[in-house]
């Protein structure tokens, strides 16, 4: 009996060591994948198709729905101050620090709805995408109010309210947007499948959807 | 590919300022961004004195003017971008109007000033986080973060990071040339499609490795925390040194033009 109790908290000591170097090693990785993709991307299409293609939530999304909640927060929020230092998108002003914010709270929401709640991927990322528009109108509005009167009076109607300006950014980036909802669910279930953590048995705890199922969300 | 350009390409040369303490640059360069990104629009002139502190000390790195220009320049598309919006912000009167010549369009004064301030702010700030980066080691760096009280998950992360950029660069670098000898995809389309089967192709190929380190990782005796990095106390003359350039850097933000 003793033993077998210290054998399996020995069990949980090692999950919980690997999860947490799996977390780090993983977040590590899809940081820099969030600074290659878009490269890859602006190589195939152009210079500017970030804001149509959205190339770097690609990778972040993705890395939220395999990774704990905090990581995938920090992914979030590293990857376009990164990617900024050292390819110059998104430009330091205004674009990085919304995105900071957007990406940060898409990664943190999207790793709490999947990993923590088991909610489908498919439907993750839906939630996410739509989350990660309300956000992106919020800091929109924060920026907005730290602009001087005279320019916003001066300024084109897309750009005097949250509203139009996610409006303008959501159309600019349909195509971004439906190649995420087929991407991301591809990659996180073909990834899931032949994660090292459901043959090894060292991932964290099921989520309570599927707890009793035997499956498990990693 | 870019990114085995820029990590430590030019971080071993010898010049005074790849020599001092990367803790010591870092708030240097912090300092620095902060001062630009404070300049009010009403004092755009402002940021040319800063810029002028950049120059001078690009001119002290040593650093290769060509590798400099082209970082900066990357950001010219979304300046590009961004001034083809210019027309559509309307005068609000007279004093408002600015009217250039020759195709003699009247664009918002407020606009253009923002503009600016916002390009200028953008450049100088990624000019100065592009000298830090190409002065300084990315190991140093880090221990620099890490010395700074940067959260050891993020310095954990960040240097994983690192690691990975040329690892994946080169990855992709060869799937691009793959593709190139499968044959030239026609079409923006076609070509968006193979990207991002590539960009799949890749994530899960990543995922792989990333999960093949972390067992490695905890079979090496990893227990939870990375190791905490060596320090090193900074230089006193360093640290004076840190201390004129960051007083210089409130003086020139706060005197009077």
């Amino acid at each position: 009996m003793t033993n077998e109790s210290g054998h399996s908290e020995a069990k949980q000591t090692v999950a919980a060591e690997f999860a947490w170097a799996r977390d780090l090693s993983l977040g590590g990785l899809f940081i820099a994948l969030g600074i290659v993709v878009p490269i890859a991307f602006h190589a195939a299409g152009g210079g500017h198709m970030g804001r149509t293609f959205l190339p770097m939530y690609l990778p972040v999304l993705a890395g939220a729905m395999l990774v704990s909640p905090l990581t995938a927060f920090w992914v979030g929020l590293i990857t376009p101050a990164l990617s900024s230092l050292f390819t110059g998108m998104p430009p330091v002003l205004p674009t990085m620090p919304m995105m900071m914010i957007e990406l940060s709270l898409m990664g943190l929401i999207g790793s709490l709805l999947h990993r923590r709640l088991g909610m489908h991927v498919m439907l993750t990322t839906l939630v996410t995408l739509l989350c990660g528009r309300v956000v992106t109108g919020l800091s929109v509005l924060a920026a907005l109010s730290l602009l001087p009167q005279e320019i916003l009076d001066s300024a084109p109607a897309f750009l005097k309210g949250p509203i139009p300006y996610v409006a303008a950014a959501t159309l600019t980036a349909i195509p971004g947007l439906i190649m995420l909802v087929v991407l991301v669910p591809a990659v996180v279930m073909a990834v899931e499948k032949m994660s090292l953590t459901r043959t090894a048995g060292l991932g964290p705890p099921p989520s309570p959807r599927l707890r009793g199922t035997g499956r498990t969300a990693d | 590919m870019l990114t085995s350009d820029l990590l430590d390409k030019h971080a071993d040369l010898n010049s005074p300022l790849h020599r001092v303490d990367a803790r010591v640059k870092v708030v240097c360069a912090a300092a620095l961004i902060v001062a630009v990104l404070a300049v009010p629009i009403a004092q755009n002139p402002r940021l040319l004195l800063l810029a002028a502190v950049m120059g001078m000390a690009a001119i002290v790195s040593r650093l290769p003017a060509t590798w400099l220009a082209k970082r900066v320049l990357l950001l010219v598309p979304f300046l590009v971008i961004a001034a083809a919006l210019l027309p559509l912000a309307r005068p609000q009167g007279p004093d408002d109007s600015l009217v250039i010549t020759p195709p003699g369009i009247a664009l918002s004064a407020a606009a253009v000033a923002a503009y600016l301030s916002v390009s200028g702010k953008c450049l100088l700030a990624l000019f100065a986080a592009t000298l830090l980066v190409g002065t300084t080691r990315t190991v140093d760096l880090l221990r620099a973060g890490q010395a700074l009280g940067l959260p050891r998950t993020v310095t954990a992360l960040l240097s994983f990071a690192a690691t990975y950029l040329v690892v994946l660069s080169e990855e992709a670098g060869r799937m691009v040339t793959a593709r190139d000898s499968r044959g030239k995809v026609r079409g923006l389309i076609r070509n968006l499609r193979v990207a991002g089967s590539m960009a799949r192709a890749l994530m899960v190929r990543t995922f792989e490795r990333g999960e093949r380190i972390a067992l490695a990782m905890v079979a090496r005796g990893y227990r939870g925390r990375m190791p905490e990095l060596s320090r090193k106390t900074v230089p006193a003359g360093h640290v004076v040194l840190g201390i004129a350039f960051v007083g210089a850097v409130v003086v020139l933000s706060v005197v009077p033009l």
